[in-house]
């Protein structure tokens, strides 16, 4: 099911779906269109653009859902990879820039897992905090 | 003293919500009926007319996603009364109750609170037959992180909102 098709029907036709990648040209078009209808009082507008997951649900995931081929397929749509490539086409990226970016997001990857892992377990006198709250954060 | 009894004025729910409402900007009741309709049992009664429709919020037939809303809404520093008709309809957004509202402190080590207070009519009687007169309580309290309030008469009722919203230990 999709989102835009339930907006279409109870908010009278303003909603847009759009290809796997937020570059393609149709969701370019449509995303003009809406953001100049909003302009002039068009009212809620909803641009949905559905991608796949490429992994698995979770380590104990097999996916037998679903096929490798079709797996592989989703994957040379990846919107990143797509909008990557079209980064480098349009002369955007330079030089180490997209090696640059992966290795941030690599890095705080690794992070995440080291503080993760370097966690110790949880003191019993604990077990009940934050079940309910002494205080609102701000 | 029998006679003071008599005369006096029968307090209301209805009065409590309004004194929130008008007491915290950020308080507003939210569901299915509260606005147009006054509520279920007229609790909201006229106060869409008084208040207007941005602090008495009608919503649609969907318990998900009006408990899921006052969710997000409270999580974002507001503090939604949100009305789920009868108790009974509150297993339709018991995912949203226990997965979230309950679990989300905790779950978040304690950066997100989630001061929503669901509203819900319990009990037998009214003319609500079978589907509609659960007492659903007793298994509401089995679910750690969710306060119950069990007022058993009106005064309990109109008197507890206002300590109710004020109390963070209820998140």
């Amino acid at each position: 099911m999709h989102i835009f098709d339930r907006a279409t029907r109870f908010h009278g036709g303003h909603a847009i779906v759009g290809g796997g990648s937020p570059l393609s040209l149709a969701v370019a078009v449509t995303a003009r269109r809406a953001v100049a209808r909003i302009g002039d009082g068009g009212g809620l507008h909803l641009l949905e653009c559905p991608s796949h997951r490429f992994r698995a649900h979770s380590m104990f995931d097999a996916q037998f859902y679903r096929t490798k081929e079709g797996v592989a397929a989703c994957r040379e749509r990846d919107p990143i990879a797509r909008l990557k490539r079209w980064l480098e086409r349009a002369g955007h990226l330079h030089g180490d820039d997209a090696v640059a970016i992966e290795a941030d997001a690599a890095a705080e990857v690794e992070d995440a897992v080291g503080f993760a892992e370097a966690g110790t377990l949880e003191p019993v006198a604990e077990l009940e905090r934050f079940v309910t709250m002494d205080e609102v954060p701000s | 003293m029998s006679v003071a009894l008599a005369t006096a004025r029968q307090p209301t729910y209805r009065e409590a919500i309004r004194e929130a409402i008008l007491a915290d900007p950020r308080v507003f009741p939210m569901g299915e009926d509260v606005g147009r309709y006054g509520g279920c049992h007229a609790v909201t009664k006229g106060l869409l007319a008084e208040l207007g429709a941005e602090r008495i919020r009608d919503t649609p037939l969907s318990e998900s996603a009006s408990v899921g809303t006052g969710i997000g809404a409270a999580m974002a520093g507001l503090r939604p009364i949100v009305e789920v008709m009868t108790c009974k309809f509150s297993e339709l957004a018991l995912d949203q109750i226990l997965n979230n509202a309950a679990t989300i402190p905790r779950m978040s080590g304690g950066r997100f609170a989630v001061p929503l207070l669901l509203r819900l009519a319990t009990g037998a009687g009214r003319q609500l037959a079978a589907q509609h007169s659960h007492s659903l309580e007793g298994w509401f309290a089995h679910i750690a992180g969710l306060p119950i309030l069990e007022p058993s008469t009106i005064e309990d009722a109109r008197y507890l909102l206002s300590p109710a919203l004020a109390d963070p230990t209820l998140c």
